[in-house]
C-alpha cells in the first residue's frame, strides 16, 4: 500500500476541501500485481484523480498493463472511487439540507417568539400599539439577515477553499 | 475564499482523460506556488529536449521586457512596424486594463519616459509580451541538435514566465517536427491559460479592498499568519524555501475553477492522454483516440486502455450526475434564497 491508502479516510470536510482545492485523488499500489516486476513501495499502478466539476483523469502505470492482474485489480479501483463519491455526495446532500433546515427552523422559531412570545411583549411594551407591528417585522428582518450570515459561514466554512 | 456557486460553476460538460505513464507515485500537488514551478520545469524540460534554447526567453527581468516594449510602443526611438504586433500599442492597451482593474487612472507617458525602472501594476497588465521577443529583439527559433537544459533557480512563478515558455514554444514550432507538434500545442495552450489565471491573481492584489465586504466577512483566524501574495509570487523555488515562508499558512489564493485548471495541468503534465471522452449536458459525447493508443506497441494493451476508460466514463457520468443534483439543492434551497 502507498502512503495515501494507509491513511484513514477523510472526513467529509478534508474530503470536500480537497474536491474544492483541486480534486481528490485515489491511488492502488503498484507492488503486489501478479507478474509486475517491482519492489517500489512508492509507485502506483492506478491514480485516478477526481474533480469538482466533475471532470477525471485516470493514469495507468506502463507496469500494470502487462499485468495479468490488470482487469481485477482496476475493477476494484474502480469499486474503490464509487465507494467513496457515493457515500460523500450522499453526506453532502444530506449536510445541505441539514444546514437549510437548520436555518430556517431557528430562524423561524425566533421570529415566531419575537412576534408571539416575550419578544412581541417587550414589543408591545416599548412602541406604540401601531408601531408594534412594524418592529416585529424589522426584528424579523434582523433575525433572517443573522440567519443567513451565519448559514452562509457554516456553508462557506463547509466548503471552504 | 471561492464563492460555493463558483465551484459548481463548470458543470456543462465532463471530461475522462486516460493517460499512461511510465512512473506514477501518490504524491498530492504541492501548494499553489510550487505546483506552477513543478509545471514550469516539466514544460521546459520537454522545450529544451526538443532542442529549444530557452535563455534568451526566461534570461530577460521583466524590467528589461518593460523596456523592449516601451521602446516598440509609439513612445518609443525604435519603434519598428514590421509585424502586425506593431500595429498594436502594448503600453496604451496596459494602460486600459490598469484602470479597468484599479479604478485609477495608470501613470502618463511623461511619468514612463522618466521612471527609472518599470511600474510593476503596469508590467502586471500588460496583453502579452510578444513586442519584448520579436520585431528587433527577435529570437532565433530554430531548434538546436543538443538540448539545452533550463537552470530553474533563476526561474520565478510569476504570469510571465508562462508568456516566455508560451512564446518560445510558438515560435520554434513551425521548425520542429510532427512527432513535437502535439506536445508543443498542449504546453503553449496551458501556459497560456496559466499566464491568464495567474496574471489575474497578480492584478487582483491592486484593486482597492472593498472595506464594507471585508467587514462583513472579517472572521478570527488562528494560527499562524498567512503569507502574502507577494511572498509567493512571481517567486524562485529557492525565494520560497529560503524566507519565512515555512512558518506561514499558505492562503487560498484562487478560484475553485482556477485551482481546477491548474491542478489538471500539474495532474496531465507533458504526457500523452491515450483517450478522452468530453460529455456535454446536451448529450454531445466526443471520444478521442491517441494513434498511439492503435500502434502496433500498444497492440497488446489498447483493448484493456479501452475497457479501462470505459468504465471510468460510466464512473465519470454517475459522479457528474451526483454534483449537478448537488449544485441544484444548493443553488435553489439554500443560496438563492439567502442572496434573494
Amino acid at each position: 500500500m502507498t502512503a495515501s491508502n494507509t491513511q484513514t479516510e477523510p472526513g467529509l470536510r478534508d474530503f470536500l476541501r480537497e474536491l474544492a482545492g483541486g480534486g481528490v485523488v485515489l491511488s492502488e499500489p503498484l507492488v503486489g500485481l501478479r507478474g509486475v516486476e517491482s519492489d517500489d513501495p512508492t509507485q502506483v499502478a492506478f491514480r485516478t484523480l477526481i474533480q469538482l466539476d466533475g471532470d477525471i483523469c485516470l493514469s495507468i502505470h506502463a507496469l500494470a498493463l502487462k499485468s495479468p492482474d490488470f482487469a481485477a485489480a482496476h475493477a476494484r479501483h474502480l469499486a474503490r472511487v464509487d465507494d467513496l463519491l457515493g457515500r460523500r455526495t450522499t453526506k453532502l446532500h444530506r449536510s445541505l439540507k441539514g444546514i437549510s433546515w437548520a436555518t430556517g427552523l431557528l430562524g423561524g422559531g425566533l421570529v415566531l417568539a419575537s412576534g408571539s412570545g416575550a419578544g412581541g411583549e417587550l414589543a408591545v411594551a416599548l412602541l406604540p400599539a401601531a408601531y408594534a407591528d412594524v418592529g416585529i417585522t424589522f426584528v424579523a428582518a434582523a433575525v433572517a439577515l443573522l440567519m443567513s450570515r451565519l448559514g452562509r459561514s457554516f456553508a462557506r466554512q463547509l466548503l471552504r477553499v | 475564499m471561492s464563492e460555493p456557486q463558483e465551484i459548481f460553476a463548470d458543470l456543462l460538460n465532463v471530461e475522462v482523460n486516460t493517460i499512461v505513464k511510465q512512473s506514477m507515485t501518490a504524491e498530492k500537488m504541492p501548494s499553489m506556488p510550487f505546483a506552477l514551478l513543478d509545471i514550469i520545469a516539466e514544460f521546459g524540460d520537454v522545450l529544451a529536449s526538443a532542442g529549444i534554447d530557452l535563455r534568451p526567453y526566461l534570461q530577460p527581468s521583466r524590467e528589461a521586457c518593460w523596456a523592449r516594449i516601451l521602446a516598440r510602443s509609439k513612445r518609443g526611438d525604435r519603434a519598428d512596424s514590421d509585424d502586425d504586433e506593431a500595429q498594436r500599442d502594448h503600453i496604451d492597451e496596459a494602460r486600459a486594463t490598469y484602470r479597468a482593474v484599479s479604478g485609477r487612472d495608470a501613470p502618463g507617458d511623461a511619468s514612463l519616459a522618466g521612471a527609472a525602472g518599470y511600474d510593476a501594476a503596469l508590467f502586471n497588465c500588460l496583453p502579452d509580451l510578444w513586442p519584448a521577443f520579436t520585431g528587433a529583439y527577435a529570437v532565433d527559433g530554430a531548434p538546436a541538435d543538443a538540448p539545452h537544459p533550463i537552470a530553474m533557480t533563476r526561474v520565478n512563478n510569476g504570469w510571465d514566465t508562462f508568456e516566455r515558455l508560451r512564446i518560445a514554444a510558438l515560435i520554434a514550432r513551425p521548425h520542429l517536427g510532427d512527432h513535437h507538434q502535439i506536445l508543443i500545442a498542449r504546453i503553449a495552450g496551458s501556459c497560456s491559460r496559466l499566464k491568464y489565471i495567474i496574471q489575474g491573481l497578480e492584478q487582483r492584489c491592486r484593486r482597492p479592498r472593498q472595506n464594507l465586504r471585508a467587514w462583513l466577512r472579517l472572521r478570527r483566524e488562528r494560527g499562524p499568519a498567512y503569507a502574502t501574495l507577494g511572498a509567493l509570487i512571481p517567486k524562485t523555488r529557492n525565494d520560497l524555501l529560503n524566507g519565512e515562508l515555512r512558518h506561514k499558512r499558505i492562503p487560498h489564493l484562487l478560484r475553485a475553477e482556477e485551482l481546477a485548471t491548474v491542478r489538471k495541468i500539474w495532474e496531465v503534465g507533458v504526457e500523452l492522454v491515450l483517450v478522452q471522452t468530453a460529455v456535454q449536458i446536451d448529450g454531445d459525447v466526443v471520444t478521442r483516440i491517441s494513434e498511439t493508443l492503435l500502434s502496433a506497441e500498444m497492440a497488446e494493451v489498447h483493448g484493456l486502455v479501452l475497457k479501462a476508460h470505459h468504465e471510468n466514463v460510466a464512473t465519470g457520468l454517475t459522479h457528474w450526475r451526483a454534483l449537478v443534483e448537488v449544485a441544484l439543492e444548493l443553488v435553489t434551497k439554500v443560496f438563492r434564497r439567502w442572496s434573494s
